[in-house]
């Protein structure tokens, strides 16, 4: 086990998994297989992480939160309560021959709202801000901040 | 065939699921819903069932009816066979033509009709 590892209760942590130091898992979290997280982390509470996710250091990934397959999740940043990202652009289910999911970037510094979606394929640009419950449908300019259905810039 | 659901699920008393749904996670659904077959509600959808009144009316959702990721659908909401409704979305009345609905509240914004 890494150094200062914390895990809450009843959450279920699989198997092939490299997390750093201090890395905090909150209470009823279940992280699938293959995931990595860096030092000094903090996933909270009855959050949902899929396979092959990565997260960077010191980022914190808030309450309720659905971390779908392959999203790459940079340093620093802060994931508010209930965010969901999605992974999949084909809606009908289930697909029809290779499963070829395309899932978003998170760059480092980003900050996510609370009850935000990140929709399939997305990258959020380094220091992006995005405000609580947007969805994000297209790729996000460095720095900017993006609000609403479908998210938009507001500040310049 | 049988349906699925995922991790987080929350499931209310006599709901109703056909066969080959798909509910992935955190998804909400009330007490009473119906829904039909080869449905797919995505994470966490909302389908509600209680008015502020406190009279209980499900959501029905027919057969073929993708649910995208985050859509509150509103107590009493009825959903016909074929509709796609968008992420984020509010529903708060009834849907009769197939087609794809987003925004808040939702609207029609194309006639594509959801086939699994």
């Amino acid at each position: 086990m890494p150094k200062n590892f914390k895990q809450g209760l009843y959450s279920i942590i699989e198997e092939l998994f490299t997390f750093g130091k201090n890395v905090y898992i909150g209470n009823y979290v279940h992280i699938r297989p293959n995931v990595s997280i860096g030092s000094n982390s903090e996933i909270r509470d009855y959050c949902f992480i899929a396979g092959n996710v990565f997260i960077g250091f010191n980022t914190r990934i808030y309450q309720y939160s659905n971390i779908g397959w392959g999203t790459k999740i940079g340093n620093n940043c802060f994931i508010g309560l209930g965010t969901c990202t999605l992974n999949d652009t084909k809606i009908a289910y289930p697909v029809k021959g290779n499963w070829e999911p395309t899932p978003p970037t998170i760059e480092d510094n980003v900050r996510i709202g609370a009850r935000s979606i990140i929709m399939p394929g997305i990258t959020i640009a380094e220091g992006t801000t995005i405000g609580a419950g947007s969805i994000v449908t297209k790729n996000t300019i460095s720095g900017k901040t993006y609000v609403g259905l479908p998210a938009r810039l507001i500040k310049e | 065939m049988s349906y699925t659901v995922e991790e987080y699920v929350v499931l209310r008393p006599d709901v109703t699921i056909g066969d080959g749904t798909v509910i992935k996670c955190a998804a909400i659904i009330g007490t009473g819903v119906t829904i039909g077959e080869n449905c797919f509600i995505a994470p966490q959808a909302m389908l509600l069932h209680m008015r502020p009144d406190g009279k209980s009316k499900p959501v029905v959702i027919k057969d073929n009816v993708f649910v995208g990721a985050g859509v509150i659908v509103l107590p009493g909401v009825t959903i016909c066979s074929g509709t796609i409704i968008g992420a984020g979305s509010i529903v708060n009345r009834n849907i009769d033509e197939p087609g794809t609905y987003v925004g808040r509240p939702c609207r029609r914004i194309s006639n594509k009709v959801y086939t699994p």
